[in-house]
């Protein structure tokens, strides 16, 4: 591995996941002396939570949902003649 | 009066079972109530997270579905339903996002990816120390429009991975890539996302 260069992109790539013991237990080491690598981890997880925050499903709201299940299922049973958007 | 919300998981309500794939392809109406139902709020908002406006995330939701309907007769079942679901949607926004030409030329992430390391591998430019609640919502502020510089396929890959919360071997199907190809992809989106979010003053 070629220091913070590839523990970063092992991160940012969810490339942990699938690496071996080996390479998880050099990447947890680094992560223990590195504050960079730490820093940078973390910042990737706030980006990921304040995501979730943004486009939570609770944005969705019922009345939008429900006049587009309508629609759909309408489409889909032959209750409408209007064709679908493209 | 407030919105009434609608209340689902991150990973919609699963509804595949044994004898849903026949019922499908026999375009019965209760099995397309229960796919629509379970899934619709979901796929409006990974439209959204993929940054279509409104109008144009209901459109491409309800085009998704049609498309779906349409092609009900050839499911095989081989994939769950979400997983083809997706599959039509990221093909939908793909075209929707080509014709608003929001896929114009950016800068090479890669080289700006590696010109923050140096020959050894060591950050020339490391992280700096930022507060963790300052640092959110920053981010909060400016996720949005760093996102719209995203690639279609990358910008997808994030949205499947952080926003529904989808493990990489379905995401996979979905964008129809390899799991070393999905990697480089969501490596791509996180390094333009933390180099736009740098670029508007998250650092010193």
């Amino acid at each position: 591995m070629r220091g913070c260069r590839d523990v970063a992109y092992l991160i940012a790539s969810d490339g942990l996941a699938g690496a071996g013991w080996a390479r998880r237990l050099l990447v947890r080491l680094h992560l223990l002396y590195c504050r960079h690598c730490r820093r940078h981890m973390a910042e990737l997880r706030t980006i990921g939570s304040v995501s979730r925050d943004t486009w939570d499903i609770a944005s969705v709201d019922s009345a939008t949902v429900r006049r587009l299940e309508k629609e759909v299922l309408d489409q889909a049973l032959g209750k409408s003649d209007r064709p679908p958007p493209e | 009066m407030p919105d009434e919300r609608v209340s689902y998981g991150a990973g919609g309500d699963v509804v595949d079972g044994p004898d849903l794939a026949g019922r499908i392809r026999a375009r019965d109406p209760d099995a397309m109530q229960e796919v629509v139902r379970a899934y619709l709020p979901q796929i409006l908002r990974a439209a959204r997270g993929a940054g279509l406006d409104d109008q144009l995330a209901e459109d491409v939701t309800q085009s998704t579905f049609a498309t779906f309907i349409e092609s009900a007769p050839r499911f095989e079942g081989r994939s769950r339903v979400r997983t083809w679901l997706f599959g039509i949607l990221y093909r939908k926004v793909a075209e929707a996002r080509r014709r608003r030409a929001r896929d114009h030329a950016v800068e090479d992430i890669d080289a700006v990816f590696e010109q923050q390391f140096d020959s050894g591998g060591g950050w020339t430019r490391p992280p700096r120390p930022v507060d963790a609640e300052v640092y959110a919502s920053e981010v909060r502020r400016n996720i949005e429009e760093c996102l719209d510089a995203v690639p279609t396929k990358q910008r997808m890959a994030f949205v499947f991975r952080e926003i529904e919360e989808l493990d990489s071997e379905e995401i996979c199907k979905i964008l129809e890539v390899t799991r070393t190809n999905f990697g480089v992809l969501l490596h791509r989106a996180r390094a333009r996302l933390r180099i736009c979010l740098e670029d508007r003053g998250l650092r010193e």
